[in-house]
């Protein structure tokens, strides 16, 4: 039980960092962004194949899988979100899913669906907390989230979070005030991307990872991460993501290893999300639905 | 006066003339479409079945997200849960394939309906938040639920004598496609159509015009759900077997693409399209490794990843030049086809 | 709102007339016969044997109709369907023999692409001293299908390579739900179908089927014996089964906990996808155990290796988990997989010029990059050619099933093979041995025993 329970934080960590990403771009442009996930794939297959591939430095292939992401993120955002901005939200949301999908299906076809093990960060064995093996690896990325977390909430107090925020609630009139929405949105695709890239480089390492690892099993979790801290709140982000990964790990240990019941992880996510938007909508620490 | 009447008499020949050419079109264009199954053996005929299946996947949600502006993206749960329903009626009950199929049904409609309620508390993004959350805790928790649906070896469900043959089979899918396609234009054409589309338009402005907008989004659910529900248990006798990962929410989300790529309310577009999304991954690799000329750098083994990628690039082709899908660009020739030039 | 419901109504009674005009003769009872273990399998196969092929065969059995039947050499075997030369000549031309495979591609067992695409065909153009095997004159060509694990899709492909691209028979190189289902229509349409061994649930009754190693059935109370005489581990609760919650795989589990006892069984879901899922369940449980028996998908088996301070000692049986690429990959993740032990139906690729020669120089000849993929295809097409040959000159669908139930046949690259009581024929395994050193690879600890 504490051994899931530790496996939970962890694991949590990384839907946390998935989480932060999709609350900015809620944050600034009200869009559901699916594609999220995949940027961390595509920092993850890029870094791999400079660093095992190729067999470059590995602070080469980190800078070259964030290079990849946010590479993707501007394209994305020129490419496909800029022309349907004025489309519905729901058409948005199917053309992001597009984006998620398309990536995967470039993955496989350039690089085979198999499983691959991309090299931590810091090798070394983990310690033991609670019966539960941790790397190094996910010591670091528990970190890296509590960092970001509060550096983009630290952000959106800044002038040009604000900005950001301005050109959010009312385009027409930041743009009066001097503040370009086309600039806007790049800044904002490319941080989500950044930050989208650095979770797919951390949690790749942790265990192996295949084609749309970041999209098929993180992704549904983050976004309800997201939603339990609120959606538009950065350290609600952090604090869902935890959330979300302790109960998904009760979840397995209590329904699924204890009942027997089939898809327990799941099960547990989506309760909980059906809970947060049932009883309390805004969330743990958002302000508005 | 004289004239007139000539000229009122031209316009009548010339419109029917154009009535029958157009008839003609039509059957000519069915027949073309006929061709495989009457030709193509059982393979082609399980290939139609599929396109029928994936059509009536297709309508399902053009029903709910067309018509009443509800996106799921947990469509999978529908379909599945009448699959495993119809599959486990015809082999653990030994009930006639009718009743699975309305077995099926009636588990899609029920499931709709309560996803449906849900629905009605949670709206837009949110909505497909909760839709895909429900899918994939569906293909984890039910489809899984070994008594059910026969864990990792799938659940079987055999064919009735009678429509054993793949082309019997096929036949009893386009028929079921006709009626869903039946169903849809009765329910465009109504009053319930309009209230739906005023629903989806902007739902205050709806109930302030006396719209049960509540009863008409849990309606439209429960109609999808029962389309989706049929369209499954038709899925589960296709090949006989289903299993959980054939309702992966990957599988959801390319059938929301393939309505989209369809165009929304338009029946012919997205039945077009889905057609084409079954098909492609079928007959791609096949096709395309039979060629004479092979591309340097492709091989066989990468035909068969294509497919997703072909369709993923159509939908960001559509959303980007004609949001209105395949519909939009054959609007012009189903208008002359319907009404033959008239406005 | 009334014309909604007069569309609703419309809806309900439709479906009402669809259920009253379908029908069901005996398919209840078939597979009630068949026992419960799988549905519907005695209904499906007789249903579609019926009228299913007519249509499509008739414009082939016209030539070869005459004569057929003098080949049947019956054989007298378990599996003798009474097909002796009926004249189904699908994919048998003159100068070329068809053959259909199916394997993951995608899916949570991928095979590589590019091996498979290379190792297919390697027997059958190089497998002749470098020259192309000629069987009576005709030479073989393989068309293949990604079955993306999923039995539904194996089926299907299985039915488009038989019938529409004309495959004389088909094999499936692994999945086993998927290996069941393909099996299951190849039965209904008696086209001959070749796999490797592994569940014998709903198998051992279908009249066109042979495996071509051991089941599972047969091979884990083997693996039993091994993990307490080779591994030193005889107490029941420090062993653990982790196997996948298919149907399919009761009778390995059965055939373990019989000879092994009361060990804790864990069977995650098929399409249990994370690496939380299986690495959460190594961590908080599985590791905790001397000896772990493992039969899943490859991915799950990784997945679960690689998760962090989880090292007992694995063991398993399973086509795909003998494949280098589990072990590289398994090694590359901090050595997991060291040591881990697996039954396989052939020797280490890495010993593969000790038992075949001709392989590597199929391969020089090839001028490809072998791997084992590539030598567990060669296993495979070399047993079909030894089948082939048997079946004769007068080559049809029903002269090579008898020809093959009954006979004996040896490959040194699988097991050997007598399909006198059956069609699961084999009675020896090999044992591999994870490696680490010098990348992840496997090699062979035991080849071709019968116990321990």
């Amino acid at each position: 039980m504490g051994a899931f329970i530790a496996l939970g934080v962890f694991q949590g960590a990384v839907y946390g960092l998935l989480a932060v990403g999709i609350v900015l771009v809620y944050k600034a442009k009200r869009v559901f962004n699916f594609a999220q996930g995949e940027f961390g794939g595509v920092a993850a297959f890029t870094a791999f194949s400079l660093v095992v591939s190729l067999g470059l430095p590995y602070w080469v292939g980190v800078a070259g899988g964030l290079a990849a992401a946010v590479a993707m993120g501007l394209t994305v955002e020129r490419v496909i979100v800029r022309p349907l901005e004025s489309e519905s939200r729901t058409i948005m949301l199917v053309a992001l899913v597009g984006v998620a999908l398309f990536t995967i299906a470039i993955i496989v076809l350039l690089g085979q669906p198999i499983p691959r093990v991309m090299p931590p960060l810091v090798q070394g064995t983990g310690l033991n907390l609670l019966g539960a093996g941790i790397l190094p690896q996910q010591l670091i990325l528990l970190a890296v989230l509590a960092v970001l977390a509060a550096a983009m909430a630290w952000f959106f107090k800044t002038d040009l979070g604000l900005a950001v925020l301005a050109s959010s609630q009312d385009t027409r009139a930041a743009q009066v005030v001097g503040i370009s929405p086309v600039a806007i949105s790049r800044l904002v695709w490319g941080m989500a991307a950044l930050l989208g890239g650095i979770a797919g480089l951390l949690y790749a390492p942790v265990g192996i990872f295949t084609p749309g690892f970041m999209t098929l099993t993180m992704l549904v979790p983050a976004f309800a991460a997201a939603v339990l801290g609120g959606m538009t709140s950065l350290p609600g982000a952090f604090v869902g993501g935890i959330a979300i990964g302790v109960v998904q790990n009760l979840g397995i240990y209590l329904l699924g290893q204890q009942l027997k019941v089939p898809g327990a992880a799941e099960l547990g996510v989506f309760a909980l999300l059906m809970l947060v938007l049932l009883i309390r909508p805004q969330g743990l620490l958002g302000k508005e639905a | 006066m004289a004239t007139a009447t000539m000229t009122f008499a031209r316009v009548k020949v010339q419109r029917r003339f154009g009535l029958a050419l157009r008839v003609t079109l039509v059957i000519a264009l069915l027949a073309v479409a006929a061709l495989p199954l009457v030709y193509g053996g059982d393979v082609w005929a399980q290939r139609i079945s599929r396109a029928a299946i994936y059509a009536i996947i297709g309508l399902s949600i053009n029903t709910l997200t067309g018509h009443a502006g509800q996106i799921s993206l947990g469509h999978q749960a529908f379909v599945g849960i009448g699959a495993f329903a119809a599959a486990f009626t015809a082999s653990r009950l030994g009930a006639p394939l009718g009743f699975g199929l309305a077995a099926g049904a009636v588990a899609g409609m029920a499931t709709a309906a309560v996803v449906g309620m849900v629905a009605l508390r949670v709206t837009g993004l949110y909505l497909a938040l909760v839709t895909l959350a429900f899918g994939l805790t569906a293909e984890t928790t039910i489809f899984n639920w070994r008594e059910f649906t026969g864990g990792g070896a799938g659940a079987f469900a055999p064919r009735p004598d009678i429509l054993s043959g793949d082309r019997a089979f096929a036949l009893l899918c386009l028929g079921v496609l006709a009626l869903v396609l039946y169903a849809d234009w009765r329910l465009v054409s109504t009053k319930a159509g309009r209230a739906l589309a005023a629903v989806r338009n902007d739902e205050r402005i709806a109930a302030t015009l006396g719209i049960d907008t509540t009863g008409y989004k849990l309606a439209a659910f429960s109609l999808s759900g029962l389309a989706a529900g049929l369209a499954g248990g038709l899925f589960a006798h296709w090949n006989q077997v289903v299993q959980a990962m054939d309702f992966e929410f990957q599988v959801a989300l390319v059938w929301v693409l393939m309505t989209v790529v369809g165009g929304l309310r338009s029946r012919l577009g997205v039945v077009l399209a889905s057609a084409f999304f079954a098909l492609l991954p079928l007959t791609l690799p096949n096709f395309l490794s039979g060629l004479p000329w092979q591309p340097p750098f492709l091989n066989e083994a990468v035909y068969h990843v294509l497919p997703p990628f072909i369709v993923v690039v159509m939908l960001l082709l559509v959303l980007r030049f004609f949001p209105g899908g395949l519909g939009q660009l054959l609007r012009p020739a189903t208008r002359w086809l319907t009404k033959g030039g008239r406005r | 709102m009334t014309r909604k419901r007069t569309a609703l109504a419309l809806m309900a009674a439709a479906l009402l007339a669809v259920s009253a005009c379908g029908q069901f003769e005996g398919v209840h009872e078939d597979f009630v016969e068949a026992g419960g273990e799988n549905p519907g399998l005695g209904g499906a196969s007789e249903g579609t044997g019926a009228d299913g092929t007519d249509g499509t065969d008739a414009s082939t059995e016209g030539a070869g109709g005459g004569d057929g039947g003098s080949d049947g050499d019956g054989g007298g075997g378990g599996n003798d369907n009474g097909n002796a030369g009926n004249g189904d000549t699908t994919g048998v031309t003159d100068s070329t023999i068809t053959i259909g495979i199916h394997a993951p591609l995608t899916g949570a067992a991928p095979l590589r692409q590019d091996s498979f695409e290379t190792g297919k065909d390697l027997y059958w153009q190089y497998g002749n001293g470098g020259g192309p095997v000629e069987i009576f004159g005709r030479t073989v060509e393989t068309v293949f299908a990604d079955d993306q694990y999923r039995p539904s899709t194996a089926r299907q492909v299985c039915q488009t390579m038989a019938e529409e691209q004309q495959a004389f028979a088909l094999i499936g190189a692994g999945g086993t739900d998927q290996i069941q289902a393909c099996a299951q229509y190849a039965a209904s349409e008696d086209v001959p179908y070749l796999s490797t061994g592994v569940t014998e649930t709903g198998m051992g009754s279908l009249d066109t089927y042979f495996a071509a190693s051991m089941t599972y059935r047969q091979q884990t109370p083997m693996l039993a014996d091994y993990i307490k005489s080779e591994l030193g581990v005889t107490d029941p609760s420090r062993v653990a089964a982790v196997v996948t919650n298919t149907p399919n795989f009761d009778d390995a589990v059965e055939g373990f906990t019989d000879a092994f006892g009361d060990v804790d069984v864990f069977r995650p879901d098929k399409n249990e996808r994370g690496s939380s899922a299986a690495g959460n369940l190594c961590t908080g449980t599985v590791g905790n155990y001397d000896a772990v028996f493992v039969l899943t998908s490859p991915t799950f088996y990784l997945e679960m290796a690689a998760a962090s301070g989880c090292r007992p000692q694995f063991v398993g049986v399973g086509v795909s988990m003998g494949l280098d690429q589990v072990a590289s990959t398994g090694c590359s993740a901090a050595s997991s997989t060291e040591g881990a032990r697996f039954f396989n139906p052939t020797p280490a690729f890495a010993d593969a010029g000790e038992y075949d020669p001709a392989f590597l120089a199929a391969v020089d000849a090839a001028g490809i990059e072998a791997d084992d993929v590539t030598w567990m295809m060669w296993g495979q097409s070399k047993v079909l050619h030894q089948m082939l040959e048997k079946a004769g000159e007068d080559l049809d669908r029903g002269a090579f099933l008898d020809a093959v139930a009954g006979s004996n046949f040896s490959t040194g690259v699988f097991p050997d093979l007598n399909y006198k009581d059956g069609p699961f024929g084999a009675t020896q395994v090999s044992v591999l041995r994870n490696v680490c050193s010098g990348g992840g690879h496997y090699e062979t600890d035991h080849a071709f025993v019968s116990g321990f």
